[in-house]
């Protein structure tokens, strides 16, 4: 992990050494970018296990109600993670904020405007850290709770009711 | 290493802290995202994340599978 860590550092120092001179804004932008991407990437994947479990309960099914309640029951029984996620999008939307606003502070060469944003910004990174982590607990959770299903309900029955409602 | 800490210790931010903060997110960004994009990630401009939209998404689910 360290060898990748200087890696990617020198990466992105020789990427911010590149195009503007030195600025502590140049670091935010860059820390709050690699949150925003996590916080992608983890809402795609989710995005792709519900519609994936979706589709598997509804295959089980004859009718379009069964279909219908499989469809619910596989995007209730993963509202937890995905309450998470959007917390998480939230917070990471009070970071960009706050950045674009130290952004238009450097331009207008306020002062102390750094300092002040900077702290505040580096202050919410743990948080979203925080919230990474429960997300990717909670998504291991979810896939748990799939792997141990019972059997495929009777043709006409709602599939995804009894293994992910809890 | 040295120009991140340069340009975070010119906002009077403790060393320790960023180096902390830079360790916790590469980890995390390093096991979902690309790394041939990471050098856009890091230094292109800042962008909102996106929520996850439900009901775009069990509107999606039941056109697929004809649930009207």
């Amino acid at each position: 992990m360290n060898v990748a860590l200087l890696l990617l550092l020198s990466l992105f120092a020789v990427g911010c050494a590149s195009k503007a001179p030195p600025s502590p804004n140049t670091a935010a932008v860059g820390l709050a970018n690699l949150t925003k991407e996590t916080l992608d990437a983890l809402r795609v994947a989710h995005e792709g296990g519900i519609k994936a479990e979706a589709r598997a309960a509804a295959a089980e099914c004859a009718d379009a109600a069964c279909k219908k309640e499989a469809v619910d029951g596989t995007i209730e029984a993963a509202q937890p993670v995905t309450d998470k996620i959007n917390a998480g999008v939230d917070l990471q939307n009070v970071v960009v904020a706050l950045v674009r606003a130290e952004l238009v502070c450097e331009e207008k060469g306020e002062a102390d405007c750094s300092r002040r944003k900077l702290a505040e910004l580096m202050g919410k990174l743990p948080q979203i850290q925080n919230i990474v982590l429960e997300i990717k607990k909670e998504i291991q959770t979810w896939r748990k709770t799939k792997s141990k299903s019972s059997p495929p309900p009777p043709s006409g029955a709602p599939a995804a009711q009894s293994p992910n409602r809890s | 290493m040295t120009v991140i800490l340069a340009h975070l210790a010119a906002a009077g931010l403790p060393q320790r802290q960023v180096i902390d903060a830079a360790q916790a997110l590469l980890a995390d960004a390093m096991s979902v995202i690309d790394r041939g994009d990471l050098d856009n990630i890091l230094t292109g401009p800042v962008r909102e994340a996106k929520r996850l939209d439900v009901e775009a998404l069990r509107a999606s689910l039941y056109a697929e599978l004809g649930i009207p």
